[in-house]
Parts: structure tokens; C-alpha cells; sequence
């Protein structure tokens, strides 16, 4: 994991895919049997950062962007990428006190009506996680690698857990090969973007 | 007739389905492993376990072949394939860690917290072995217990195992450590000196120290009573260690007997009145013999 991330110029605009994985079977009669492979779905970013594109005026992050593509050595090396739409996670509910385990994983939770669904977080942003037992600030460290916030004391039995966070996901480059054009005197253009996220 | 909990029950009577597979494996010196195809980790408790609760890992892609699943007598069997990694080693593939060791395959419903099980079968690793960087672990249910010879095999060579009840023989049995290694199959033991030439052909030699330990036992091809010298009938898995310990026991060649004096044979343990083959019974030898040029065709 290389601890970087890209230029907000760059990551904004990326059209992001999460997706799931479904196995679904069709009768002969046109009815479906759909078993869910994943808890957690998984998103991929696409951007082109074409020339003329006010993104890419900026010499200075396409510099940045070119080395970070080099340090990953292709689709080898995942880093942070920031979903500017979705990072900023408020009041998750992440379990139920037993007064016993002060070890909660963070979840970036969806809800529509009576469903949930949760995904796991595992890259946290430093100095935005703050943990609350009851909706009341409590004490906490976070492991900035896995997602895992800590409380001491562990929360009370049938107290509820929540978090604000900001994150990022773990992605890495989904092919191989980077393409760019020549735009000027020491400068390149990487077009046709591909990042996919990596499970942690 | 398999039971399956109350919420997988109403589960599998609806279309939406949410089962992923697990597989426990648990070796004859009981460390366990945990497999899933879910996308995280995940622990779960059975009753077998020895530590509770197991982790089953997901990153290890192990991929279960269908299960042939049968009411009958006929036992179900499943081929497991995971890639070679932490948890599954050449070393511990090749030294047969594997083989006898117990599976349990079943389904998880994956969108409980704690989630209920569905059985799908439970057997034994009958053979581990490695296919182009993947160790390949074939399962056989319990009902391939079933599946035995009855009666006895006429043979020309003895049928009892040496020093079973109905041989009546007690192995010798030596201890000693290795002193240098040349290879896999060939090492110097302290064994030097001590007993003849050939002494523990067709023994096993057993490790209990070092990497090899607790690994099934090798035959021994050749001792050389002066220096000790030792080769085995096939490779070990990783070299022995200088210094580790091991068991050397006396084989028998299940010959009635031999002219070769080296060959341990039943009338050179004096136990010829316990000899069960049939070594007079002419078999596929006798239409195999070449004519010899002055030996009138005997």
C-alpha cells in the first residue's frame, strides 16, 4: 500500500461502478434462483483526463500522478483513492455494546427503509475518527490499516456504537499499461484511466 | 435425509439465496484450517473444533469441485484446489501433512451475524498432491470406509505387515541423529558402527524433531552398518536437519527366504512357521519365463 493519494483535480469526475456479485440461475420457466457471493461490493473508477479538460491544466499533479502509476509498478501497488461523492461517513452505526469487546470494525452503512447494508472501511483518513458509545464522544484510537476502532473503556452492554469518519478506498491501477500523450516540453497526458478497488 | 436450520430451510424455499461455502480441514496433529469463498474473513464455532472459534480465510481462493452427493452406500467425493501459500505448503503437501487429514464441507448463510450452518458432507484427504503450483486435495466421505477388501490376496510374498499380530515379530527399533546430509534420500546417521550392513533394509525411518517431524514414515533402501550411511525409498519433502532425531525400525522383504543375506526374510527372523504367502503357487511368472540355453526350461 502506498500511503498517497491522488489530486482532487484528478479524482473528481471519475465515474465510479461498485458492484456486487450475484449468481443467478434461470429455470425454463423464466423465474430466477440469485444467491449473493459477496457481503461487500467492490467499485471501480473511470476517468480520461483528455487534453483541453480543465482537470488536466495542472502540470504538477499529472507529474505526481505519472510517479504514482511508476511506484505502483502497474496493477501491483494499491494507494488511496477518494470517492469525493461518498467519503465523508457520519453517525454509522457499527454494533451493540456487550461491555466486554472495545475492538469495532468501521462500516459505511446504506439504508433504505427496513434494509441495510454495510461496507467495510479499512482505510480511515488520520484525525477523522471520532467514536461515540450512546451518541456521547468517547475515547478511542483507530488503526489507520484495517479500519479497526479501539474505545477504552469497552462500551457498555446494549449501548449503541457509532462513528464519523472520512475515508478513502483502496485501489490499484487495473491494467498494466499506462497510455499518454505528449503534450509538451516535459509533459505528459495520461488518458483512458482504470482504477479498481482492492479487498482489505 | 439432512437437516438444515429453520432459516436456511425458508431460505432455500425462496429464490434469494445467501450461502457462501466453507471448508474445514483438520490435520492428524489436529491444526486446523479454515477456507470460504465469502469476501472477508469470517470465524465460526463446530463442535470439532479443537480451538474456538476457527478463522476461515478468504483470501486463499480455495475452489471445492462440485460435491457428488449420494443417499446410498457409494461414497461422495470432492476434489479441493488451493493455490500454494501461507497456510498449504509444497513441504507439507509433498510431506503428506495432508493425507488421512479430516474436511468438513458446509454451507454458511452469510447475511447472519452468527451465522447458521448447512451441512454438505464430511470426509478424509485420500490423496494430496501438487498440480502446476496448486496443491490438489481429494475428499472422500465417510462412507469410503466401506469401501475395504474382504478375504485375503494370494501372493507369493507374505501378506502380513511386519510385527502385526498375525507376524508375531517385534521390530527392532533404533534411535539416532543425523550427522550430515547429502540429499533428500541419502544422509550419515550416528547409526555407524553399531550394527551390519543392511541391518534396516526394508524398515521405516520416522523423524522426531526438526521440520520432518510427526510425518508419516519413509522406507529405508540401504544402510552401510560401518559408517552409517542411509538412503530412503523416496525424497523427503524438505532436507533433514543436522542433529534431528528419528526412529529407525528393522523391515522385513515378506520373502520366505532369500539367497541374498542382506535381505531380511522370515527364515532370517526364524519365524518361517508364521510365513502367509503362497510362494509355490505357480503366478504370471511362470509364462514371463525366457528359456535359458541348458537349463531344460525350469
Amino acid at each position: 500500500m502506498i500511503d498517497e493519494r491522488l489530486d482532487r483535480e484528478i479524482e473528481v469526475g471519475a465515474k465510479a461502478r461498485p458492484r456486487y456479485k450475484t449468481d443467478v440461475i434461470e429455470t425454463d420457466g423464466g423465474a430466477t434462483v440469485r444467491n449473493a457471493r459477496w457481503r461487500y461490493p467492490l467499485f471501480t473508477f473511470e476517468f480520461n483526463l483528455e487534453p483541453g479538460d480543465p482537470n488536466s491544466n495542472d502540470a504538477e499533479s499529472l507529474h505526481e500522478f505519472i510517479d504514482l502509476f511508476h511506484c505502483a509498478g502497474g496493477q501491483h501497488e494499491t494507494f488511496r483513492f477518494r470517492h469525493w461523492s461518498d467519503y465523508q461517513a457520519r453517525a454509522q452505526p457499527l454494533a451493540t455494546g456487550d461491555g466486554v469487546t472495545t475492538d469495532f470494525q468501521l462500516y459505511r452503512v446504506y439504508i433504505r427503509g427496513a434494509v441495510s447494508r454495510r461496507r467495510k472501511i479499512t482505510r480511515p483518513v488520520t484525525g477523522t475518527v471520532v467514536g461515540y458509545v450512546n451518541g456521547v464522544e468517547s475515547s478511542t484510537t483507530v488503526d489507520l490499516t484495517t479500519g479497526i476502532l479501539t474505545f477504552a473503556p469497552a462500551p457498555a452492554a446494549g449501548s449503541t456504537v457509532t462513528a464519523d469518519f472520512d475515508f478513502d478506498i483502496p485501489v490499484r491501477f487495473d491494467s498494466d499499461e499506462l497510455e499518454m500523450i505528449a503534450l509538451s516540453n516535459d509533459l505528459d497526458q495520461p488518458v483512458n484511466i482504470v482504477l479498481v478497488e482492492e479487498r482489505e | 435425509m439432512r437437516d438444515a436450520p429453520a432459516s436456511i430451510d425458508t431460505m432455500l424455499a425462496g429464490r434469494t439465496f445467501t450461502l457462501a461455502r466453507c471448508v474445514k480441514i483438520q490435520l492428524r496433529d489436529y491444526t486446523e484450517y479454515g477456507f470460504t469463498d465469502l469476501d472477508e474473513d469470517i470465524e465460526i464455532a463446530l463442535s470439532t473444533d479443537i480451538y474456538t472459534p476457527l478463522t476461515y480465510k478468504s483470501g486463499e481462493g480455495v475452489l471445492p469441485s462440485d460435491i457428488d452427493l449420494s443417499a446410498g452406500l457409494e461414497a461422495d467425493n470432492t476434489e479441493l484446489v488451493i493455490p500454494l501459500g501461507a497456510s498449504i505448503t509444497r513441504a507439507a503437501v509433498l510431506g503428506r501433512r495432508f493425507n488421512q487429514a479430516k474436511v468438513w464441507i458446509f454451507d454458511i448463510d452469510h447475511s447472519q451475524a452468527v451465522p447458521e450452518l448447512l451441512a454438505m458432507m464430511k470426509g478424509t484427504i485420500t490423496e494430496a498432491r501438487i498440480e502446476e503450483g496448486k496443491a490438489v486435495l481429494e475428499v472422500r466421505s465417510q462412507a469410503d470406509f466401506w469401501n475395504v477388501t474382504i478375504g485375503s490376496v494370494m501372493t507369493p510374498r507374505c501378506r502380513a505387515d511386519f510385527g502385526d499380530t498375525q507376524c508375531g515379530k517385534v521390530p527392532e527399533i533404533a534411535t539416532g541423529t543425523i550427522l550430515s546430509v547429502t540429499s533428500d534420500m541419502v544422509f550419515q546417521t550416528s547409526l555407524g558402527g553399531l550394527y551390519a550392513d543392511q541391518y534396516f533394509r526394508f524398515g521405516e525411518i520416522e523423524f522426531m524433531t526438526g521440520d520432518l517431524a510427526d510425518l508419516p514414515a519413509r522406507e529405508v533402501v540401504n544402510y552401510t552398518g560401518t559408517t552409517g550411511a542411509l538412503e530412503i525409498f523416496d525424497p523427503l519433502s524438505t532436507m533433514p536437519a543436522v542433529g534431528d532425531h528419528f526412529l529407525m525400525s528393522r523391515g522385513c522383504s515378506r520373502l520366505k527366504s532369500s539367497t541374498d543375506a542382506s535381505v531380511p526374510t522370515c527364515l532370517s527372523y526364524n519365524n518361517v512357521t508364521r510365513f502367509r504367502g503362497f510362494d509355490r503357487v505357480p503366478g504370471s511368472d511362470v509364462y514371463l519365463k525366457i528359456a535359458a540355453p541348458g537349463d531344460g526350461g525350469a
